[in-house]
């Protein structure tokens, strides 16, 4: 029972994301500020282990996300399955018990990701822009801290 | 002991995911490849906007409702001055295109005189911008229009001001345009004095650019560029945009000319998609 509850949350979750990455805010005109909603949302489900889903699930998941949102079939697969992969090694070698701890792996997966998406991307340059991308990590970053509390505060709630 | 170690599973006892990870990585990576080769996920998503359509109606909901209670509470003293305000227009139109008529077969008769082929007569489709411009982080504007208009992938955009963009994806009643100013855009330009041919490019900011530009000739600030038309894919003539920036590089033999577009993101809410030439 509580698998199912969780699921539907996952899936309430996603459409969620879905929703709020077609909406831009006002003001806001480089698209490198805006924060990759799906990557921080997969970071803090895979970090946290909420559906409790396979790696495989997760690359099918990746393949979705992909077809809506991405540039390539595969980019967001093989983003997800790596932040998968890392995530088991990290939680292999250390107990993440303190908040700090879990915000310090969450950070440190969504870095991940964010290069792995950077250099897979379609118009990836050389000579990029440090300051631009540093924002867009920053707030993927907090989306994604944002997310993690949201699926605690669900966690406790189920 | 041996075993012991084997047994080793420290805080995570899972069964470890390095046989999935390493196939999954490969299976990415040659997806990429061959999507990169073939575009099969244009077409995926092409079959797929029937999830998207819905969303977007969502998020455009709030704003067509609020439209037609505006249109529904409109005062008939308001509507009446419109009128008078758009007659008196359509008056000042109608004295401008008398002009124009006779503009346009003076141009017609030059044109046969000196036998050059008139190119500006193309087919167009009007669009209403119905999202904006960021979408997941990608520069992106979608239209109320699609395939059911008879748009298709590669069809240039324009407005009043100048060049917006290009399709780049349809569905079945709506389309994204990339932007001018996206990093993904290219397109042949020529100087308004008709001087020299180059190719422009956006710079994924709000500017566009030529980064290699002879420094030999000459060019300066406030220069208007247009589109060329040597590509067939543009009509010729379309403003793009003026240089607002020079800048010599490393060895003074080029210069990069910075060009801030006409049709900035925030000028235009209703776009003219160009279908092909006119057969007349």
């Amino acid at each position: 029972m509580i698998k199912k509850n969780r699921f539907i949350t996952g899936f309430i979750l996603f459409l969620f994301t879905l929703l709020i990455s077609q909406i831009n805010f006002p003001l806001v005109i480089n698209s490198w500020i805006m924060p990759d909603y799906f990557l921080a949302l997969f970071t803090a489900l895979i970090a946290t282990r909420f559906l409790n889903i396979s790696i495989f699930t997760y690359f099918l998941l990746g393949l979705i996300v992909d077809v809506l949102v991405g540039q390539l079939i595969g980019q967001y697969g093989l983003v997800f399955v790596v932040i998968y992969f890392t995530s088991f090694i990290l939680n292999k070698y250390f107990l993440f018990k303190s908040q700090i701890m879990q915000a310090s792996q969450h950070i440190f997966l969504t870095t991940i990701g964010l290069i792995i998406l950077l250099i897979s991307s379609l118009s990836y340059e050389l000579s990029l822009n440090i300051d631009l991308f540093f924002m867009k990590w920053v707030v993927t970053c907090l989306i994604c801290l944002l997310f993690h509390k949201l699926i605690k505060h669900l966690n406790i709630k189920n | 002991m041996k075993s012991s170690k084997k047994e080793l599973k420290l805080f995570n006892n899972d069964q470890s995911p390095i046989f999935g990870f390493i196939i999954l990585l490969l299976t990415s990576l040659s997806l990429m490849g061959l999507d990169y080769r073939k575009g099969i996920h244009q077409e995926i998503k092409e079959n797929s906007n029937l999830i998207i359509t819905p969303i977007i109606y969502v998020l455009n909901l709030p704003k067509n409702i609020s439209r037609s209670f505006e249109d529904l509470f409109k005062t008939k003293a308001q509507l009446s001055k419109k009128n008078q305000e758009l007659e008196k227009k359509i008056a000042d139109l109608s004295i401008e295109n008398q002009k124009l008529v006779l503009i346009d077969q003076e141009n017609i008769q030059l044109r046969k005189s000196i036998k050059i082929a008139n190119t500006l007569g193309f087919d167009f489709v009007d669009a209403e911008i119905i999202l904006p411009r960021i979408k997941n982080g990608k520069e992106v504007i979608t239209v109320n229009k699609g395939i059911n208009h008879g748009i298709k992938i590669g069809q240039p955009v324009i407005n009043n001001i100048g060049l917006i963009g290009q399709i780049i994806f349809v569905g079945n009643s709506y389309s994204e345009i990339n932007p001018i100013t996206s990093k993904k855009y290219i397109v042949p330009a020529i100087f308004e004095k008709a001087t020299d041919n180059i190719i422009i490019r956006g710079n994924g900011n709000k500017y566009l650019e030529v980064s290699m530009f002879p420094a030999h000739r000459q060019v300066k600030i406030g220069d208007v560029l247009m589109t060329s038309g040597i590509d067939s894919l543009y009509p010729k003539g379309i403003k793009i945009g003026k240089i607002i920036r020079i800048t010599p590089k490393a060895n003074n033999q080029f210069n990069q000319l910075l060009i801030a577009p006409f049709s900035g993101p925030r000028t235009h809410s209703q776009v003219r998609i160009i279908l092909g030439e006119r057969n007349d």
